[in-house]
């Protein structure tokens, strides 16, 4: 009988309770600063790199240690990763979030300052987030021999909390073939000198005049919306789902990390039929269009061996692994080297079209799990994903299969994880099952890598579990053999 | 909950099994092949009603073959 526990942790939930103290019960934002100058650069790719620098001084004395970060609804939906550092300083700012606001209905997220910040004084933040998804193909369909277009919409007025003396907003595509950029007049008017600047593949717009706070419910950001329609000639995949596993093994001392994939090529939707023959001489000519992504690259751990690839059809043999080169010592723990894994899926993937495929391979145990000879328990480090360059993973599923009989375990993920579960997984010699821990997570980027710390105890019974399960069947098979000898099976008279 | 020390993790010794791994396969060939040779000794004890010799050579064989089968399944790359 499978137990399941569920221990469900919203993360606002968690936020509010621990966040009491930041979010005000009436949820008045204290407007204890003023952005003297935001500078929005938006770097175009597969995600958008949004990295805001905020130039603040504070006006008062209390409520002076937390900034308030507010994100649209819209830019809320598309944005999977924020981090916050002093320019100047190093290491990051906390940044929690805090849900939506009643009246405004803009999201609010804290970012506690490393001190309170006095009246009167001067600090820069840079703030950095990654969209998913943001930007959308035009035309939507395509054929595989055309380019690849994409429109950036974005609000061109910063929406904060405080008062804005002056800002800008910069957008830098790909490639400098920027078919058009759109600013609204309404947004013209409240440019300083010239609304918007092309120069290369970056379109300015700004700086703008003085701006009261914008995330109340009064003011209303549609007429200010800019967009840029652009070139884009990088591959635009997208993780539509992960599901990782990871299986601890004592007696092999061995980690066997699995992925299933499913991933979609978010080019514009390929027009009309497939022609293997045009894709064959485009392959052949070496000018293949930026819609068609033909292969993947995954890194993996330099440990790794015996590495397999399969989808529903069968083995994949169309892929090359190159394990990491063996450096020793020094030189090793300098620079790690990862061994690479080039796989080419059965079709190369045309706009809009999907692939679902598994990954695995197999690492020696040492590399990933520390014994704590004080605590008396093991320590496991498992990456929550292995990250493809600039490709958002849409949701994502990392099951780490704790060996037979582990006790005390504590779980420690790498960032707040809506979902975590506890269950049982049963698998070969197994005899009362393993404890699997199965996190959730959505909305995830390439900067979602990090470890996931798991400790755990073994006792020494537990180790034996095996081998004595495979000696009790073979007793049984003995016993069956005793008793058949004894049994008298002649035909008598 | 609160996040692991990377810190403290980077300065613990690495896991290491209590049965070096190059000894496997050895050690699957070794206690398979002892634990059959067993079970065929078994087969050719004589019958008697009770006999402790017929019992401690079927926990022999079976505890060999129990270790032996788990070092197999790690030789041929089930990692149990």
């Amino acid at each position: 009988m499978r137990t399941q526990l569920h221990l469900l942790l919203l993360a606002a939930a968690a936020a509010a309770a621990a966040a009491a103290d930041l979010w005000p019960t009436h949820q008045r934002l204290a407007p204890s600063f003023i952005n003297t100058d935001v500078a929005r650069t938006v770097e175009l790719s597969s995600q958008a790199y949004v990295k805001a620098s905020y130039s603040i001084q504070s006006l008062s004395d209390v409520d002076n240690d937390v900034f308030y970060l507010t994100l649209s609804e819209e830019e809320e939906k598309v944005t999977g990763w924020i981090e916050a550092k002093v320019k100047g300083a190093s290491g990051g700012l906390q940044v929690k979030r805090l849900g939506q606001h009643a009246d405004s209905l803009v999201y609010v997220y804290a970012i506690t300052l490393p001190k309170a910040l006095p009246k009167g004084e001067s600090l820069t933040l840079l703030i950095d987030t990654i969209e998913s998804h943001a930007t959308y193909p035009k035309p939507a369909f395509a054929s595989q021999v055309d380019n690849h277009f994409r429109v950036y919409e974005a609000d061109g007025l910063v929406l904060s909390p405080y008062e804005t003396t002056s800002q800008r907003l910069r957008i830098k595509a790909p490639t400098p073939n920027i078919r058009s950029y759109h600013i609204p007049p309404a947004l013209e008017a409240l440019a300083k000198d010239e609304p918007a600047v092309k120069s290369g593949a970056t379109v300015t717009f700004g700086p703008f005049k003085s701006q009261p706070p914008t995330a109340t419910k009064d003011f209303d950001l549609a007429p200010y919306r800019v967009s840029v329609d652009f070139e884009m000639n990088i591959p635009a995949l997208t993780v539509v789902s992960l599901k990782r596993t990871a299986e601890v093994s004592h007696w092999g001392a061995n980690l066997n990390v699995q992925d299933e994939y499913v991933v979609r090529n978010d080019a514009p939707e390929l027009k009309g039929q497939f022609s293997r023959l045009d894709f064959q001489m485009s392959q052949h000519a070496r000018r293949m269009s930026p819609v068609i992504i033909p292969a993947l690259s995954l890194s993996l751990p330099s440990g790794a061996h015996s590495v397999y690839y399969y989808d529903i059809v069968g083995n994949v043999s169309t892929s090359v692994f190159r394990p990491a080169p063996k450096a020793a010592g020094r030189a090793a723990r300098l620079s790690p080297q990862n061994a690479q894994l080039d796989l080419k899926p059965r079709y190369p993937l045309m706009g809009g079209w999907n692939y679902t495929f598994t990954v695995g391979w197999d690492a020696p145990l040492g590399d990933s799990e520390r014994w704590d000879e004080v605590n008396g328990r093991w320590v496991l480090a498992v990456p929550f994903l292995t990250p493809l360059p600039a490709t958002p993973i849409d949701s994502a599923e990392v099951k780490i299969i704790l060996p037979e009989g582990a006790t005390d375990i504590t779980v420690h993920p790498p960032f707040d994880v809506p979902l975590i579960e506890r269950g049982h997984h049963i698998t070969y010699l197994d005899t009362i099952g393993r404890p699997a821990f199965t996190f959730h997570a959505e909305k995830l980027t390439e900067r979602h890598d990090g470890l996931i710390y798991i400790t755990y105890k073994v006792p020494t019974a537990a180790h034996l579990q095996k081998p004595l399960a495979v000696a009790a069947a073979a007793l049984i098979v003995f016993s069956v053999m005793w008793t058949l000898k004894r049994v008298d099976m002649t035909i008598k008279k | 909950m609160e996040s692991y020390s990377q810190e403290l993790y980077a300065k613990l010794p690495p896991f290491t099994p209590i049965i070096p791994i190059s000894l496997l396969p050895y050690i699957a060939l070794v206690l398979c092949s002892s634990a059959f040779l067993l079970g065929f000794y078994f087969t050719t004890i004589p019958k008697s009603l009770f006999s402790i010799h017929e019992i401690f050579v079927a926990l022999l064989a079976s505890v060999l073959a129990g270790f032996g089968v788990v070092a197999l399944f790690n030789y041929f790359g089930v990692y149990v």
